[in-house]
Formats: C-alpha cells, sequence, structure tokens
C-alpha cells in the first residue's frame, strides 16, 4: 500500500476518534447491557423484556432445542463409533442430497406467482414487525414509478425453440475462430480456459489479424439540466487491426443499440467471422434514470457478422432475465448463466407479473415455459438461475433457456455438461438437520449445485446434490472419470472438504478436515489426484489422491511461506503456482505488492517439494483472474504486473509490465523480457535521483507532492496519460506482444522487447471523468489505478452528448 | 489460566462482555459511520453481539475475537444497509455528529473527513472503514464483501483517492 494512502487511513482512524469522542456509546451498548443482553439466553424468563431481549430469549428457546438435539446426536454417535473423527455416511445429514430441497419440474405460473406474492406478504409483515413500516405499500413508493415499462411482450408461455439449429456450412473452430482472418503462419495465444474445447469470454479476444477489445468509453445521461445522471453506455468493443503492430489501427467500434435501457459490454467471444457481445443491460425510465440495484438488470448477447472488419453487422440478440454470472462457448452454441432476483418489495400485481424470468430475441421477451422452470421446494427462494443458448454460426439463433428458482454462482462446464455452485445460507435448516458445532457455521453456509446436460443447444436439467462449505472459485469444481469433486471451505477460520459426487450429485466419498483454521486460495484438479492450497500464515499445499473416489486421501503436503491463489499445471512433474511472498506470520514481505511464482515438483505425490519460486515486485491480476495468465504457442508464460509504490528513499515507482518466463525440464523459472513503456519509467525516476543527491545527510521523506507536480507538467504526462494505462490483459499475435491496458494497447516485439507502437481504445479524458458517477462500474477493472482529480486533467472540451438511452454502432478510422 | 475467550467459549457471559468492552467503541463508530442512523447502528452492534455469542466457539484464537465480531457486524450492517436501499427509509444526511472539544482547526478537519467517508457508496464505506477502524489486510476484507483481494485492494484504493478528491476541494 502506498504511503499517501496508509497515512490517510490513519487520519481516518483518527478523525472517527476525534469527532467520535463525544458520541457516546449508548447505554444499551454497555459492556454491562450486552451482558444482560447475551445473558438473556439463559434466563429465559424475565418480566419487563426490552424488544431485543425478547428477541433473543425465543432465539435462546430454539438453541436450547437445538443444543439437546445435538447432545443426544452426539450421544448417540459416541456410543455407535467412540473413535468416529469423520462422520459415518449415515448419521449425517450432509451425506444424502435431499435436504427436502431438490428442485421440482412439475410447477406452473400460477403455483410460482401464488409462491412469490405469499412470500411478499411475509416479507412485508416481518419488515412491519421489525422496523415499524407499512409493509408493502411503504415500499412500494418509488419504486412503482420506476418499475419496468412494458416493453415486454407478454406471450404467455411462448414457445421456446427446443431443438437445436442445423449447423450450416463448416465447423466453427473451438479454439477461437482462426478460420476467418486468414490461414498463413498465424500464431497467437487464446484466453487461459478451464477445459480445453469449452471457450471462455474475456474482455479482449485475438485471432492474430485483428484485436478485439472491450474499451473503458461510455457516454453519459443527462437529465433536463445537463447533469449527467447515468451511464448510458459502457465497453463499446474496438476491433484494432495488428497487422503491422507499429501501425495499429482502430477499424471499428461496436456498440449494440439499445432502446429505454443502460448496456455495458462485459465480455466477449470471437469465432471465424462472429463477434458475440455479452451484455448487461437495464431498464431506464422516462427520465433516464435507472435504479441501480440490481432488479432490472437483463443479460444481453448480440452476435456480430465481422466479414468485414470495417462493418461489423448485427445478426440477432437474444436478451434474459437477471444479471451475467459467466458464459461458456461450445461448438456452434454460446451458453450464457444469469442471476434473476426477483423484487419481492415490490407491490403484489408487479411481483406477480415480475416473478417469472423471461427470455426472446431482438427484444421480444416473453416468460420461460412452466415446465423449463425449476422450483426448489423450500419457499424463501427468491433467486433464479436462468440460463440460455443462442446458436451464433447459422441464421438463426435458435435460443433455448432454462430457469431454476435457487439461484447461480460459480460455474464449471466440460463439453456437454454444465455444473453450477449456489451457496446458501439458512439457519432453519441446519437446526433440522442437527449437524455438529462445527457444521454450524451459519456464516459460511453450504453449497448447492445443478447439474445440466448440454447438447447442441439443448440444456436439460439433470441433477442436484449439496455439500457443506462454498467454493472458492470455478477451479473448485471438476469433473473426471465420471464423477463430479469439489473443493468447499467450511466456517470462518473453519477447514476444507474435498467430496466427490456421483453422476447423480450424490455423495461417494469425501475427505474433510483439511487444514482446519485455514482456508482455500487454490485448487487443481488433474486427473485422479487434486492440489489443494490453504492459507492462513503459511501455505500447505495439499496433494490429495481421487483414484478411489470413497476414500479420498492426502497423499503429501508442503508447508511454505506465502501462497498461491491460481495453480496452471506445466507438465505431469511440475504444476505453477502464482500468488504472493508471505512471511512466516503471513505478513507481506515486501512494503508493496508483490508476485511470487512457484513450480512444485510433484512427481513423488507423497513429497512434493518447490523446486524454484521467483518475487516479482507488483500485483498481477493473474493471482486472482485465470483470464490475466497467458500461455504462449511456444510453451512460455506471461503474466500483467502492475506497480506502484512508494519507497522511502526510493521514491516512486510505477511500473506496469508484462513478464515472460518459462519453466525448463528441471521446474526452473527461466525468466525473460519485461515488456513495459521504459519512457514513463525514466521520466519518473529523473526526480528522485535529484532528490537524493540533495538530500545526503538525512534520511529526509520525499514530499509526494513535489513529486506529482513534478510529474504532471510533464508534457508526455498531459499528452498521453501513460502512466495509469495499468495492464488488463496480454495478447500474444505473431512475434508480437499487446499489452492490453485501461485505454492504451501497446505492442512490442517478443524478442528483443522493442517497443514498436501504441494505438488508444478508450478516450483516456472520458476514463478519467467517469468516476463523478459511481454507482456503475461493472466493465473496467480497477487494478488499483489512480485517476487523477478533476483539475488535474486538463478540461473535457466535448461534452458527450448522449441521445436519451440511445446509443449507436459508430464505425470509427483512427490515424 | 484459561484466557477470557476461553472463559467466554464455556459459556461464561462475563467473560464475553469483557471482550466485548475491550472494543465497544470501535464497534459502535463503525456502525455508526456505515448505518449514519444511531438507533439502527445500537440494534447492528446489539445483534452482532447476539451472533457473535452464540457462534463463540468457532473463534480459535484470543485475537481473532475481533476480527471476527466485525466480520458479523459489518454483515449486520450490510444487512440493514440493503433493506433500507430497497425500501429508501432512510435519508442518506440523517447522522450529524456530536461536537467534540478537539481544537476547532482538528475539528473542521475530521468533520470534513467524517462527511467525506460518508459520501463514498456503501461498499467502499465497507472496505476503508474495515481497514481503517479494524484494521483489516484486504484478504479479510476480501471475506466480508464477497470480493477477491484484488477487488478490495483495487477499491480502496479508488476509494481513497475519492477521499482526497473530495477533501481537496
Amino acid at each position: 500500500m502506498k504511503k499517501k494512502d496508509r497515512d490517510l487511513l490513519e487520519n481516518i482512524k483518527t478523525s472517527l476518534n476525534t469527532v467520535s469522542e463525544n458520541e457516546k456509546l449508548p447505554e444499551s451498548l454497555s459492556q454491562d447491557s450486552i451482558l444482560s443482553l447475551v445473558e438473556g439466553k439463559e434466563q429465559s424468563k424475565k418480566n419487563n423484556m426490552s424488544g431485543k431481549q425478547k428477541r433473543a430469549t425465543a432465539f435462546a428457546t430454539v438453541a436450547a432445542v437445538f443444543v439437546l438435539c445435538v447432545c443426544v446426536f452426539f450421544a448417540h454417535r459416541a456410543a455407535k463409533n467412540p473413535a468416529a473423527v469423520v462422520p459415518t455416511p449415515k448419521t449425517t445429514a450432509v451425506q444424502d442430497n435431499t435436504y427436502g430441497d431438490a428442485p421440482l419440474y412439475k410447477s406452473d405460473y400460477e403455483a410460482i406467482e401464488q409462491r412469490f406474492v405469499k412470500y411478499a406478504k411475509k416479507i412485508a409483515a416481518e419488515q412491519k414487525i421489525m422496523y415499524g413500516l407499512d409493509g408493502v405499500t411503504g415500499a412500494v413508493d418509488g419504486f412503482s414509478k420506476n418499475a419496468e415499462k412494458s416493453t415486454v411482450s407478454e406471450a404467455n408461455g411462448a414457445k421456446q425453440n427446443e431443438t437445436s439449429a442445423p449447423v450450416t456450412d463448416g465447423e466453427p473452430t473451438a479454439e477461437g475462430g482462426r478460420g476467418g482472418a486468414g490461414e498463413d503462419d498465424n500464431s497467437f495465444s487464446s484466453t487461459n480456459v478451464q477445459v480445453e474445447g469449452v471457450d471462455e469470454a474475456d474482455i479482449v479476444k485475438t485471432d492474430g489479424k485483428y484485436l478485439y477489445v472491450t474499451s473503458n468509453d461510455f457516454d453519459y445521461i443527462k437529465n433536463s439540466k445537463g447533469e449527467k445522471t447515468n451511464i448510458s453506455n459502457e465497453g463499446a468493443v474496438k476491433i484494432v487491426d495488428i497487422k503491422n503492430p507499429a501501425e495499429m489501427k482502430v477499424v471499428s467500434s461496436v456498440l449494440p443499440k439499445t432502446k429505454g435501457q443502460s448496456i455495458a459490454v462485459r465480455e466477449i467471444y470471437v469465432n471465424g467471422n462472429n463477434l458475440i457481445l455479452i451484455c448487461n443491460v437495464r431498464k431506464l425510465d422516462e427520465n433516464g434514470n435507472y435504479y441501480w440495484y440490481y432488479y432490472d438488470n437483463n443479460t444481453l448477447v448480440v452476435v456480430y457478422d465481422i466479414s468485414d472488419r470495417a462493418e461489423p453487422k448485427e445478426k440477432g440478440r437474444y436478451e434474459q432475465t437477471g444479471s451475467y454470472l459467466s458464459s461458456r462457448l461450445i461448438g456452434n452454441r454460446v451458453y450464457v448463466f444469469s442471476n434473476y432476483d426477483v423484487n419481492v418489495y415490490d407491490e403484489e400485481t408487479k411481483v406477480r407479473e415480475n416473478c417469472i424470468p423471461k427470455c426472446g430475441e431482438n427484444g421480444k421477451l416473453a416468460r420461460i415455459p412452466a415446465e423449463d422452470i425449476a422450483v426448489m421446494r423450500s419457499t424463501d427462494r427468491t433467486s433464479y438461475l436462468v440460463i440460455g443458448s443462442i446458436n451464433f454460426y447459422g441464421d438463426e439463433l435458435s435460443p433455448t433457456s432454462k430457469a431454476v428458482l435457487g439461484g447461480g454462482e460459480e460455474s464449471y462446464c466440460t463439453a456437454d455438461t454444465l455444473y453450477i455452485s449456489n451457496s446458501v445460507y439458512d439457519y432453519e435448516l441446519y437446526t433440522q438437520q442437527q449437524l455438529t458445532d462445527e457444521e454450524i457455521t451459519v456464516d459460511m453456509g453450504r453449497t448447492e449445485i445443478f447439474s445440466f446436460l448440454l447438447n447442441e443447444g439443448r440444456i436439460e436439467y439433470k441433477n442436484y446434490g449439496t455439500v457443506s462449505g462454498v467454493v472458492n472459485d470455478q477451479f473448485s469444481m471438476d469433473e473426471h472419470n465420471g464423477y463430479f469433486r469439489i473443493a468447499t471451505t467450511v466456517g470462518w477460520n473453519g477447514y476444507s472438504i474435498v467430496t466427490v459426487l456421483d453422476k447423480n450429485l450424490k455423495r461417494v466419498g469425501e475427505l474433510t478436515k483439511i487444514a482446519e483454521g485455514e482456508q482455500i486460495y487454490s485448487v487443481r484438479f488433474m486427473g485422479d489426484t487434486a492440489y489443494v492450497v490453504t492459507f492462513e500464515n503459511t501455505d500447505p499445499l495439499h496433494v490429495i489422491d481421487l483414484s478411489n473416489p470413497k476414500e479420498p486421501k492426502i497423499l503429501g503436503q508442503l508447508e511454505i511461506p506465502g501462497f498461491s491463489s491460481y495453480l496452471h499445471p506445466v507438465s505431469d512433474k511440475y504444476i505453477l503456482g502464482i500468488g504472493q511472498d508471505r512471511n512466516e506470520e503471513g505478513e507481506m514481505t515486501t512494503e508493496y505488492e508483490n508476485t511470487k511464482l512457484s513450480v512444485f515438483d510433484i512427481s513423488d505425490p507423497m513429497n512434493p517439494t518447490e523446486v524454484s519460486t521467483l518475487v516479482l515486485d507488483g500485483y498481477s491480476a493473474a493471482q486472482d483472474n485465470h483470464k490475466a495468465f497467458v500461455v504462449l504457442p511456444d510453451g512460455s508464460y506471461m503474466i500483467p504486473l502492475n506497480l506502484y509504490y512508494y519507497g522511502e528513499g526510493e521514491g516512486f515507482r510505477d511500473i506496469s509490465r508484462s513478464f515472460r518466463f518459462l519453466i525448463d525440464e528441471n521446474g526452473q523459472i527461466i525468466s525473460g523480457n519485461s515488456y513495459y513503456n521504459e519512457r514513463v519509467v525514466d521520466i519518473y525516476e529523473i526526480p528522485v535521483d535529484e532528490k537524493e543527491e540533495e538530500t545526503t545527510t538525512e534520511a529526509e521523506e520525499v514530499d509526494y507532492d513535489e513529486y506529482e507536480e513534478t510529474y504532471y507538467e510533464n508534457d508526455y504526462y498531459n499528452t498521453h496519460y501513460t502512466y495509469y494505462n495499468d495492464i488488463r490483459r496480454i495478447v500474444y499475435a505473431n512475434s508480437v506482444v499487446y499489452n492490453i491496458g485501461d485505454y492504451y494497447i501497446e505492442a512490442f516485439d517478443l524478442e528483443s522487447a522493442e517497443r514498436l507502437g501504441e494505438v488508444q481504445v478508450t478516450d483516456s479524458k472520458k476514463f478519467f471523468d467517469r468516476d463523478m458517477v459511481y454507482y456503475y462500474s461493472p466493465v473496467y477493472e480497477y487494478n488499483g489505478a489512480e485517476i487523477p482529480t478533476e483539475s488535474e486533467v486538463t478540461d473535457t472540451t466535448e461534452e458527450v452528448e448522449t441521445s436519451l438511452a440511445e446509443t449507436t454502432t459508430v464505425a470509427v478510422t483512427n490515424g | 489460566m484459561a484466557s477470557t475467550l476461553e472463559k467466554a467459549k464455556q459459556g461464561d457471559a462475563q467473560a464475553f462482555a469483557e471482550l466485548y468492552g475491550m472494543y465497544a467503541k470501535d464497534f459502535y463508530r463503525f456502525a455508526l459511520c456505515m448505518l449514519k442512523v444511531r438507533e439502527d447502528a445500537e440494534d447492528a452492534v446489539q445483534d452482532a453481539a447476539l451472533s457473535v455469542y452464540k457462534h463463540i466457539l468457532n473463534i480459535k484464537k484470543d485475537d481473532a475475537f475481533k476480527a471476527y465480531f466485525f466480520t458479523v457486524l459489518a454483515n449486520e450492517c450490510r444487512a440493514r444497509l440493503k433493506k433500507r436501499e430497497i425500501q429508501k427509509t432512510v435519508p442518506l444526511d440523517d447522522f450529524v455528529p456530536a461536537l467534540a472539544d478537539a481544537s476547532a482547526e482538528n475539528l473542521s478537519l475530521s468533520l470534513e473527513l467524517q462527511q467525506a467517508v460518508s459520501k463514498l457508496k456503501d461498499e467502499e464505506r465497507t472496505i476503508v472503514l474495515l481497514s481503517a477502524l479494524a484494521g483489516f489486510k484486504s484478504g479479510q476484507i476480501a471475506d466480508i464483501t464477497g470480493l477477491t483481494s484484488g477487488g478490495v485492494r483495487s477499491k480502496l484504493s479508488r476509494s481513497l483517492r475519492l477521499l482526497r478528491e473530495e477533501l481537496s476541494k
């Protein structure tokens, strides 16, 4: 963390203390009051109780009953098997998948509507008791005014096209469409995906001839007074011609036109001559405003024919309710997953109307047929997992969709099966199931898994299962030889579990109590073996044998300082970890952020060893996002590193670079080139040297403002802003490395690291200006970028005039 | 000799209250800055206390009490903010802090800073306050907010930048 940031935090703390000094701790929160509050649990009858105490008592009664059950349960288990450490399959409730809550397909609109209306009434009643609010009617004010306009056609039970469209001329290629841009000597990197042959969307794609980049461009909505109120669109996709890296050109800018909706491009796919944009859209009211709350979010998929890169043509669009979660591209279809949270605080007619997810082509949305909606038995679910699929290759999108009233989060997808995890936190189920103390970590909950068969666009609900704990990310899930494996962490300071489930998502075996007191930082399944990194102070890498699905066991573990938050298989012998270097106490070893590369030798699973490490300055997005990690066609790797820090006596350093490295046959990391703009570094370091010469005797602190001034006065900064160009992704194509920055793309020669050229994809002035509206920022990854204040940026002369809620596709020729 | 936490774990409410008392002011300040309404802040701290007391067996180390309490409290505050956002029940500038006897200059700066903090959006405020008041590292804040630790670092850095901008106005 930067010094000025630390100082500011310290300041905040002090000032809160100063201001709050007279803000006396209320009597109700004194030590004694809290004592009597918690004691209220034991004294189940007490006259003149406060509301809080009443609640505590009611709770204590439930708890007492529950404790009794647990005791009986324990006694029963202890008698049966005194030595049991791991719960035996028959006695633990988590062993079976029921929880009384598997999804049902026998529902109809009326039943679902009834259910929501009932639930909404219950919520309203609770609100009234807890907050003295006038229930539903109170909540409606302000909401109903802006509730969705009837752009939605209400074709009840409109039939969805269930059959997959016939594949037209030729098959699309799985790995990013080499076909479209020519076949000659075209070598380029593609998005680092979890499962081979299953493409994942990202903010940048390439076909070797062009880069396709979601920019940080955006436009404002203005109200009648001309004030910027919201962002109407953001993330226009720029198609960049890279035939000559020294003179890259933006040949077109692609942004779907929307009416009555704001749009944000989230991720893209490129396959052959198809460009697929996945966007979030949200409804706007007549004043051009939207609620920042997410009820009105829809996911929009737009397919473009980019045979002519300069003039992309829209082929069709598909929209479904819910915020975009993730997506996959398999064969000629894109599968998109969203989470739709029904607004149960709305008035009854609206709840009734909105409680069924919708989908459809070209802006015509209709309810998903009731037979395609699965409903969880427990009635407190208000979120839907919505899965849609479109054929981007033919003339027809032929969309199909399914929904589960239950919700979804992380997704793992093979070529034919989709698994979606959803974490659930509910007290009641725990008490019903009489779990042990460790298992009642309500704050962490459990994870339910929905599986679906995917076949040429047909989405078939398959199974439902549940495990304790929550998953870390998509890499926590895997399918191998007909078994589904999932790694979860239970509880706060809890422990981890690897569970093996069969095709029906019934539990086959589990390994529990892995690394107590720690939590999972990364997981990678490789065939019959799982590698799990947990962390609290040090990083144990656990090697887990899954060859016998009934009895997974730990083969070996390795404890080293620091942790890996991404694991990448290098070969049968080595696995690469990307994370951070920490000391034995788990503290950062460097004042600024670092990135640690570790190569683990896993050839002896009983005895994994760390054969080489490399600690690099700066934070790499690859620590938290596998898509920022790049595998080059020659087998070398690249990661982005963004460093900005202030070191006493060192001054300021700000370098965004791409770093290339190789892992040789002995597992050694061999450093390659770094690709960055040297001019920036030079400018930045000059004043530091001068300062150091001046202050020879004292280790005087370098004055930040002085340097900032020096920096901002510099012409280069004013003209290029490269200083803030944090690297979001790296793309490799035909011996050239492209740093995809926040608003610049820079090209470098792979071998010499010579800087070849640059092209601007985001209007930097707008980019900085955007912070004035900061409720809504789904695309822009901040990466710790510093954004200059308004005064530091030269005035934006051209105000962006956007016609209300209407955006256009513009073809721009740059240079 | 059993530690205070050990005693609390064995059901000693007095020990629990002692642990609570050590940080009571920090908890309340946090809740107040988050919720900006005294009654809500009280309520959140009380609910957090009940919840922590119930789950005290989850706390493994003595020094984890504060962190655990903050975690629960942050969740309590978030739940309230969410409800409030949906219902639009509370005006945003409801809370005016009581004035302290600090020097006028200090006080004005402090007030300004506090107001700047209160202008941050909920998530940013959570991150800044957890960082400043609770002293949490990005990983811990990530656990509470459901962001990645990288995301927390980014948002923190951005929020601080916004605060600086606000102060320089």
